[in-house]
């Protein structure tokens, strides 16, 4: 009997725990942010300069550069709207990583946000799923755009 | 030896995994390369059904909870249990497929961003439905208290539905029911339709053996009760 009764208080423990999560979740609203945008990190850069912080963005077309023998990627990180941020990365890149794609990627921000030494890149891509040669022009771009920085005028300061 | 309920549900549960097969058939060589993912995002043809029939799952839970909280039904929240726990299976084959989808495409197994750390909780939520369940003695208090919480999970599914629209995520926003229409072609919508439709009536099916399951268990005990006390 006295078993039945520790586990009542594990699974009730468990239940508690999993509400506080959910709940706290809930409460967060706005203020959860998974990833900062370019601006952000620009704006909060005195704040978070040395933390861990993911910063999400597009990858600038034409400033890619991979040193396969060092396993070193460097590449520019915008917003489109004048915000980059140079990000330098030991470590093979994802499969999806391109110009033009979205990326989030977690590490140190540096130099007043202008910098960003990464521990780990990760690809953000649409939603969109097409055949080749399809009649439908892409919306890739527009619609990565409108995700990456959903929410900036309200969540930047 | 087998009652006709029995047959029926034997030919309805073959008929249904002939439609998933045919349907995997389909993901494969109906359904067009995509031109951003390549092979890879065929998985998606299952990911997205297994992830709507977790959340439809904890939709019956909630109903027959209701039901079984007003009516004081033991048989009622036995369906509820059995929701439960296809529901639990299905958030798992959600985490597993998508886990493994994110792989080659993000470039992670697992990140904790508002849609995947909500879908968690799901699992966790239905687990510890089942764990409740368990641990308390059969009759009113575990009908009431076992029925509150089935009805509270379903709270989770809007938000996992949201979280792509509320927050920023890793994950990507909706591609079947968003405004200005579906950014999927026509082919991979079907497909995607087709496998929804398929996965709900299978896991309907599921909770159809798994419910008269339970239910039988539950009578074979009280027989054997009655023999043993008798």
């Amino acid at each position: 009997m006295a078993k039945k009764g520790n586990v009542r208080w594990i699974v009730g423990g468990i239940v508690i725990a999993g509400a506080i999560v959910g709940i706290s979740f809930l409460n967060l609203g706005d203020n959860l942010i998974y990833f900062y945008t370019p601006s952000e990190a620009y704006a909060k850069a005195a704040e978070l300069t040395g933390q861990n912080i993911k910063v999400g963005g597009m990858v600038m077309p034409g400033s890619v550069k991979w040193q396969a023998e060092q396993l070193a990627l460097d590449f520019v990180m915008t917003d489109l709207k004048g915000h980059e941020i140079k990000v330098h990365h030991n470590g093979t890149p994802p499969d999806m990583f391109k110009e033009g794609q979205g990326v989030v990627a977690e590490g140190r921000i540096e130099d007043g946000g202008k910098a960003l030494v990464a521990r780990s890149l990760m690809v953000k891509h649409s939603e969109e799923y097409k055949k080749a040669g399809g009649n439908h022009s892409s919306m890739d771009k527009e619609l990565l755009e409108r995700s990456l920085f959903k929410g900036q005028q309200t969540n930047g300061k | 030896m087998f009652s006709v309920e029995d047959k029926r549900e034997f030919y309805a549960g073959a008929l249904l995994q002939f439609l998933v097969l045919a349907h995997w058939l389909g993901a494969f060589y109906y359904a067009p390369v995509d031109i951003h993912q390549g092979q890879v995002y065929r998985i998606m043809f299952l990911h997205v059904p297994c992830a709507i029939t977790a959340f439809a799952s904890s939709l019956g839970l909630c109903i027959f909870s209701i039901i079984g909280l007003r009516r004081r039904s033991e048989s009622v929240m036995a369906w509820a249990k059995a929701t439960a726990e296809v529901g639990l299976l299905f958030t798992i084959l959600t985490l597993a497929t998508g886990s493994i989808w994110g792989r080659p495409t993000w470039g992670t197994w697992w990140t904790w961003d508002a849609r995947l750390t909500t879908t968690f909780l799901l699992a966790l939520l239905y687990a510890g439905y089942l764990l409740l369940h368990a641990s308390m003695p059969a009759g009113p208090g575990r009908i009431r208290v076992c029925a509150v919480l089935g009805i509270l999970i379903f709270a989770d599914v809007p938000v996992i539905y949201k979280s792509v629209t509320w927050w920023r995520t890793l994950h990507q926003p909706p591609s079947i029911i968003r405004e200005g229409g579906s950014t999927m072609d026509p082919e991979i919508l079907w497909t995607i339709v087709v496998g929804i439709v398929i996965m709900c009536l299978y896991s309907s099916w599921m909770v159809r053996v798994r419910g008269r399951n339970i239910l039988l268990t539950g009578q074979l005990e009280a027989a054997s009760f009655e023999q043993l006390n008798g």
